[in-house]
């Protein structure tokens, strides 16, 4: 077995056997398990010198039909990596983190059967097999939301998180599908779709239908507006579930599918467009939200949201590079900030609400406030942190595409962005404290350790990243960081990007805490914010309605059209008609068979009329 | 050797339908689970058999006079069907736990009629000509309408009973009326010669044929609107009734459906058959679904959700495309594996809890962490989710429907799988997860002998559904033998 393989099946293997470990307790549960993640992640680094054009083929999964192939170029190594390096830092951080839990085997269980499906979902090449993945990631999210499955707000945020994203899919399966038998012969093979797409074989209807289905299921997986709703729930979910799925990988994987079709759709009228807008709406409008929520992991699940909305306006203004170094930059400073909220929660025994935390944690967990701090400079794109140059390139290809609004949208929310991530440090690390804090201990700090010196200088690895992306035949342009200073120096975006960060802390030094302002200024607007703009209720009427549907409308056809009132109604009529039919047939059986005559007449007319 | 076989999975429940009036009636429950047990590996040995070869056909004279012979013949799609009757009867028996100490469901004769059920259900599979595949297939209707009458859970059994068979009754008939009309005016009764027999009926006469096999079948199938008899049947039939109701008899209303409807008659009028049939399974699949999602009781609630599960079927055969019509002959195998499943769920939930209703209930993983485990993996395979087995031909089935090239239609059944997922999980949310309910601290997870046959069915979904390759060449291999002209 080649590397390709291997990283694919090392945590399925992993996942399979983590049963037998039940026998070893705990602490063979979790050795096993960061056994298998830093192997997977090794596996994965040797994957990036093999990076080039085209695919390699792995197994046969359905006879004919499905075959396992790996794409190897930049696009799908580099979130291969990702997954599998920030999955395997995340594994070790959970050992202390998670130590006191007492169903672990199901943590890790999940755990790697996640990162196998995100690598599954980054590497495959086979439209039906990335569907399955998708699928996978999803199940594993569900499941892990719903960990602490006692609590009704965990197993309802699960459920949530399941159908929204299952909302999106069913857009994203009729892309496939209609992809698959456009193909003569049949095929879900990507490489050969694309080749078909450039030849012009494909009709424009389909690539219409293709393009904007595989958008909404990117949007659900992606948590984009209108489909966002489910990730601020998802928070529910262990922290370091928050950091590894809904922060640095699976919620990438809307972005990754976006990049990876961008070459192929982007000539379907008004997709790109699409694409840019409601990535550049999201960022603005879940921003807002942000602003008031006083929760800190939904905070930061917003802030996922928004920059994820970043991601796919630079998709849409056709910069897959600032797509990508964004996803890769906001992996490690999002899975940073993750799990340093996370050890402040685990040591204020699960509070999460930020004004009942108290504030001053930062005197006391030196460690990690100063991690924190790392994070929420990267976040908020203050120059030099690996976050400033990638939002600042999104911004760029935004205003180079020429769309003013998405450009001005993501302007906005960068100030958004600094006010909230301040906000945000200020109320949990910032001022005194009488609480006994301390840092956590040594495993826990090497993960985040490892981020923060990552969201220092990831940057510096542009040259790197895009010289392979390059070279394995995307269409990005090889920069190194000369280039990059160079590039940002002198365009349009520096300014707007600085003066947005400049806007952003002068609101933040006179306000300090969003929430409480808004709240005083405008009460109405502060309102409407923490209801989430009214889109939840959406869904919740949707999903209750159609309960009440059956509980009503089509019960009552069961009860009075079918049972009643045709069963019995007309059978009372042919009993009417004659004592000797009542003799004859007894009236159960009459009621049943009228009901039935009447039933067939209705459907043979239908038949008639359409056949 | 075949034939010998052939004989003994007919012979060999019936001969111990008749045993079990002589056993010592503690030991009948485990003499019936191990003649279907028996029964069920037969039918796998003769899946073996037949792996790939021509159809396996063995006949005596009969009724001389007509040229009728008695005759069976198996084919793929025969031998899915068998297995899948077989194995899930086998594993209903067997799961039936003590601790339901039903004294009605103890006597004898409930399993004796389990036994016809279960022989009627592989007679309909191996029967080689039309007259007798129409008489197990009234066969199937007594021993259940039996079991319903005599050991129903409610007290108005009676009438449920009764309309149960009246409807499935009226199904049989109209398929009676088409075979007698192949039979009268060609003299045909093989099923094989049906296509020949049919190739040069006028279009007319097809048409009101085809209705009258779809419709017959339809019954069974509990396509709307003739699904009233299918909740109350499957609240009041006995829990091992039920459970091989809906796995195995559900699995030959799919076969019967595609052995009379998609193998014998010509392209041209199936395609024509393709968008009202669909219709109807948007109906079915709809109004089960968001009926399914409605009920409080549990037993409803699943038998609404084998109506909606229906309409992927009729969804796959409607498409007229080999990859639905595959993957409806694949859903008898995973509809049959999720739907088992989660009936030995809620029959594990309804003996623990002595609830019937999803209200009195909640949080039951705390107690019960292994049926949590199953009914988490019943509710994800129906669906579609992978890596479970429900995906496997739910996707073929979608797959069909959208070679048709009509997107309303693929949405809707893809959309169908969101609707699903909702009261599938729903159901899970509400049963075990959230707070315990009261008096939960009393409730144990059951032994180990209840809990084997759930596992092995929901290893059987992991499997199918990790490793499809195998089933997809038994279906595939299965459909090929029959020369679909699509």
């Amino acid at each position: 077995m080649n590397s390709y393989a291997w990283v694919v099946a090392l945590p399925f293997i992993g996942t399979a056997l983590m049963p037998l470990m039940k026998l070893g307790g705990k602490r063979a549960e979790s050795f096993f398990a960061n056994l298998i993640c830093f192997g997977t992640a090794v596996f994965a680094l040797t994957l990036i010198p093999t990076i080039r054009e085209g695919e390699v083929a792995i197994v046969e999964w359905i006879p004919g039909l499905v075959k396992f192939t790996a794409f190897t170029d930049g696009l799908s190594i580099f979130l291969t990596t990702v997954a599998a390096c920030i999955g395997a830092l995340i594994a070790l951080y959970s050992v202390e983190y998670m130590n006191e839990e007492k169903d672990l085997l199901r943590y890790w269980a999940m755990f790697t059967l996640f990162v196998g499906g995100m690598i599954g979902l980054a590497l495959t090449a086979n439209l039906l097999m990335l569907y399955v993945f998708w699928e996978v990631v999803g199940l594993t999210s569900y499941a892990l939301i719903g960990y602490y499955y006692n609590d009704p707000k965990a197993a309802r945020a699960g459920l949530k998180a399941f159908l929204t994203t299952r909302l999106g899919d069913v857009g994203l399966l009729v892309g496939i599908l209609a992809l698959y038998f456009s193909m003569e012969p049949h095929t879900f093979n990507f490489l050969e779709i694309a080749e078909a797409i450039e030849a012009g074989e494909i009709s424009g209807n389909i690539l219409a239908i293709a393009a904007f289905g595989m958008l909404l299921g990117a949007m659900g997986k992606s948590a984009q507006a209108p489909l966002h709703v489910w990730l601020a729930d998802a928070m529910e979910a262990p922290t370091t579930i928050s950091a590894l799925i809904h922060a640095a990988t699976m919620v990438n994987a809307g972005v990754y599918l976006m990049a990876r079709t961008y070459p192929i759709f982007h000539t379907v009228p008004g997709w790109a467009n699409t694409v840019l807008l409601v990535g550049a709406i999201t960022a603005f409008l879940t921003a807002t939200l942000a602003l008031v929520e006083p929760d800190l992991k939904r905070v930061l699940a917003y802030s996922t949201v928004s920059q994820l909305g970043y991601m796919f306006a630079a998709v849409g203004a056709g910069s897959i590079f600032a797509a990508k170094f964004h996803l890769i930059n906001h992996a490690l400073f999002k899975a940073l900030l993750f799990l340093c909220a996370g050890a402040v929660i685990h040591h204020l025994h699960g509070v999460r609400n930020m004004y009942e935390m108290g504030g001053g944690v930062g005197r006391q967990m030196k460690f990690t406030g100063t991690c924190y701090l790392i994070g929420t400079l990267s976040l908020a794109g203050i120059p030099i942190f690996n976050g400033f140059w990638s939002k600042d390139l999104v911004i760029g290809a935004t205003l180079e595409a020429g769309n003013v609004l998405g450009a001005a949208l993501l302007v906005l929310a960068a100030v958004l962005t600094v006010i909230y991530s301040f906000r945000a440090y200020y109320l949990v690390f910032c001022g005194t404290s009488d609480k006994h804090l301390h840092d956590p201990g040594v495993v826990m700090k090497i993960p985040l350790g490892l981020l923060a010196i990552g969201a220092l200088v990831s940057w510096l690895g542009v040259g790197f990243f895009s010289t392979k992306m390059h070279d394995s035949g995307l269409e990005v342009h090889a920069m190194s960081v000369g280039e990059l200073l160079h590039h940002t120096v002198t365009s349009v975006a520096l300014l707007l990007s600085l003066g947005a960060v400049a806007l952003g802390l002068l609101i933040y030094w006179s306000v300090k805490d969003s929430g409480k302002a808004l709240e005083k200024a405008a009460p109405t607007l502060a309102n409407i914010l923490k209801a989430g703009y009214g889109i939840e209720s959406i869904y919740l009427t949707v999903f209750y309605g159609t309960r009440e549907i059956g509980k009503s409308i089509l019960s009552a056809i069961d009860e009075y059209v079918l049972e009643k009132g045709i069963n019995q109604g007309l059978a009372s009529l042919s009993l009417g008609a004659g004592k000797a039919g009542k003799v004859m047939h007894p009236g159960d059986v009459s009621y049943n068979v009228v009901g039935i005559i009447t039933g067939m007449l209705l459907v043979l007319i239908v038949m008639f009329l359409a056949v | 050797m075949a034939d010998t076989i052939m004989g003994l999975i007919l012979l060999i429940p019936i001969i111990g339908a008749l045993g079990v009036l002589f056993v010592n009636p503690s030991r009948v429950r485990a003499f019936s689970g191990g003649t279907a047990a028996v029964v069920t590996v037969l039918s796998l040995w003769l899946t073996f058999l037949q792996w790939g070869n021509a159809p396996i056909e063995v006949s005596w004279p009969w009724i001389e006079g007509l040229g009728i012979d008695f005759s069976f013949r198996i084919d793929g799609l025969s031998t899915i069907a068998m297995v899948a009757a077989s194995a899930l009867t086998a594993l209903a028996i067997a799961f039936m736990p003590h601790e339901y100490k039903s004294k009605e469901v103890e006597q004898p004769s409930f399993y004796g009629w389990m036994m016809v059920f279960l022989a009627a259900m592989n007679g309909v599979a191996m029967a080689a000509n039309t007259i007798q595949f129409y008489l197990f297939w009234e066969a199937l209707l007594i021993p259940s309408t039996a079991m319903l009458a005599f050991w129903g859970d409610r007290e108005d059994r009676g009438k449920i009973a009764l309309k149960y068979f009246v409807y499935t009754h009226v199904g049989a008939v109209l398929i009676l009326l088409a075979i007698l009309w192949v039979f009268t005016v060609k003299g045909v009764t093989d099923i094989y010669a049906f296509r020949e027999a049919l190739a040069d009926v006028d279009p007319s006469i097809l048409k009101v044929l085809v209705w009258l096999f779809v419709l017959g079948f339809g019954f069974k199938l509990a396509m709307f609107p003739f699904h009233s008899w299918l909740p109350d049947t499957y609240e009041a039939a006995p829990l091992p009734a039920a459970i091989a109701m809906s796995g195995g008899m559900m699995g030959v209303g799919i076969y019967g459906i595609i052995r009379f409807v998609f193998t014998p008659f010509p392209v041209e009028i199936i395609s024509q058959l393709s968008v009202p049939i669909m219709t109807f399974a948007l109906i079915t699949l709809y109004y089960g679904g968001i009926m399914a999602f409605a009920q409080k009781n549990l037993r409803r609630f699943l038998a609404y959700s084998s109506m909606s599960q229906m309409g992927y079927v009729l969804f796959g055969i409607g498409s007229a495309h080999g990859l639905g019509i595959g993957g409806a002959a694949f859903h008898i195998i995973n509809h049959g594996v999720a739907k088992v499943l989660l009936f030995m769920v809620v029959a594990v939930i309804i003996y623990t809890t002595g609830k019937k209703s999803i209200d009195e209930i909640s949080g039951l993983c705390t107690r019960m962490p292994v049926t949590a485990f199953c009914a988490s993996v019943g509710a994800l395979s129906l669906c579609g989710c992978p890596p479970l087995s429900g995906f496997q031909s739910e996707w073929m089935i979608f797959a069909g429907v959208a070679s048709s090239g009509n997107t309303l239609f693929t949405v809707v059944a893809i959309a169908g799988a969101v609707l699903t997922s909702a009261y599938a999980l729903s159901f899970v949310r509400y049963a075990f997860f959230g707070r315990p309910m009261q008096g939960a601290e009393n409730i144990r997870e059951v032994p180990l002998r209840i809990l084997a046959p759930m596992l092995i069915l929901a290893l059987a979904a992991i499997i199918v559904g990790v490793w499809p390759a195998p089933f997809v060449e038994w279906v595939s291999g299965a459909l090929g033998s029959l020369q679909l002209g699509i």
